[in-house]
């Protein structure tokens, strides 16, 4: 899990520089979700998400969990794992569950109706963030949805520099 | 013993000293998000039965945060008290009278775990009088498992229920779930009032 892949992919572009500045592994229990939640807010904003952006993302971060609540595990609790990385241009929430389901939702284009179960959470994340992208883990069950806000001004020197630092000796050449 | 033998015992003591130590620190964090549950539960309890808040003047518990820089480096960070992560899941409604019917202050957040409690203290206003104006803009979280209680009240009770919101955030969602025409969303309190009377 800790294994150093990230230290050579620091050498090129900023944006291909990717920090995981927060990973919480929790249940699905509400009142765990909405700590995640939280944590994953402060995340963002000290890794220099706008005000109005990071509201938007909390919100679509929560509906994500609370769809993991609703679907994921059929009368019970599993684990949940959320984790924040941030690139010089972006910064993705990654939401994991392990449930049962084999296939991966789609987000609605367009409005659901008020009944359909689910829907309308898919449907406000698509709306909110910049970028959603729903996947079948690689064990074959569970979904991770990789939501993501893209940087109006990318980041300069959050993190100490550690993030971007290499990037930043090449610059001048 | 050989210098690159005793270097590569080295080196898998700091990994297995280091993955131990990553352990730790997530069994310390699941005490933490344990202890900042129970306490959340204490506060709600108490919120429920109308206690008074001796509990309001011990300060939340620093909950920390685990960050791994692009060197591979995990550190704790100890998170700002201000912005705490497992701060108050609370939300405290309380109802004033006003000639018009009554106004529903939420203060707090209304997620999947407060939704019911929510949808409890909307249920209690119109039980209480024929109009409610739901004032939401002490609100710091609000995500649809709220919209919809408020959509419930709507149906349930059009036109004689109305929503202040004064935030821009919380425009957004109901443009985007369409909500615009169904629920009536006003800036004040006063202008909530002036609405109501002319319903």
């Amino acid at each position: 899990m800790y294994e150093r892949s990230s230290r050579g992919m620091a050498a090129g572009t900023p944006g291909s520089c990717a920090v995981r500045i927060l990973a919480v592994h929790t249940d699905s229990r509400p009142e765990s979700l909405g700590i995640a939640r939280r944590q994953v807010r402060d995340a963002m904003t000290r890794a220099g998400l706008g005000d109005e952006t990071a509201r938007d993302m909390e919100v679509a971060v929560g509906e994500a969990l609370s769809n993991i609540y609703q679907h994921a595990y059929p009368g019970g609790i599993g684990a949940v794992s959320v984790e924040v990385i941030a690139t010089a241009t972006a910064i993705t929430v990654v939401v994991r569950d392990d449930g049962d389901a084999t296939a991966a939702p789609e987000i609605p284009r367009r409005l659901p109706p008020r009944t359909s179960p689910g829907g309308r959470g898919l449907y406000m994340i698509g709306r909110l963030a910049n970028d959603v992208e729903l996947r079948v883990n690689p064990a074959g069950h569970g979904v991770t949805a990789r939501i993501t806000a893209r940087l109006k001004t990318p980041l300069g020197t959050a993190w100490g520099g550690e993030g971007n630092g290499p990037a930043r000796k090449t610059a001048p050449q | 013993m050989e210098p690159a033998t005793r270097y590569a015992g080295l080196l898998s003591q700091v990994h297995r000293t280091r993955r131990r130590y990553v352990s730790l620190c997530y069994q310390f964090q699941e005490v933490r998000f344990t202890f900042a549950r129970l306490r959340n539960d204490l506060r709600r309890t108490r919120l429920a039965c109308d206690l008074a808040a001796p509990y309001a003047a011990v300060p939340d518990p620093p909950i920390y945060a685990f960050t791994r820089t692009a060197a591979g480096v995990v550190s704790i960070v100890r998170r700002p008290r201000i912005t705490g992560g497992a701060g108050p899941a609370f939300l405290h409604c309380r109802t004033e009278p006003v000639p018009e019917g009554c106004v529903l202050c939420a203060e707090g957040e209304v997620d999947v775990a407060t939704a019911p409690l929510f949808a409890n203290a909307v249920a209690a206003a119109f039980r209480e009088s024929r109009r409610v104006i739901v004032d939401l803009s002490r609100l710091g979280y609000l995500d649809g498992a709220g919209v919809h209680v408020l959509e419930d009240a709507a149906q349930a009770h059009g036109g004689r229920f109305v929503v202040v919101g004064s935030r821009p955030e919380i425009h957004r969602l109901f443009d985007i779930l369409g909500l615009t025409n169904v629920l009536p969303v006003v800036a004040t309190v006063d202008a909530a009032r002036a609405y109501i009377r002319d319903q």
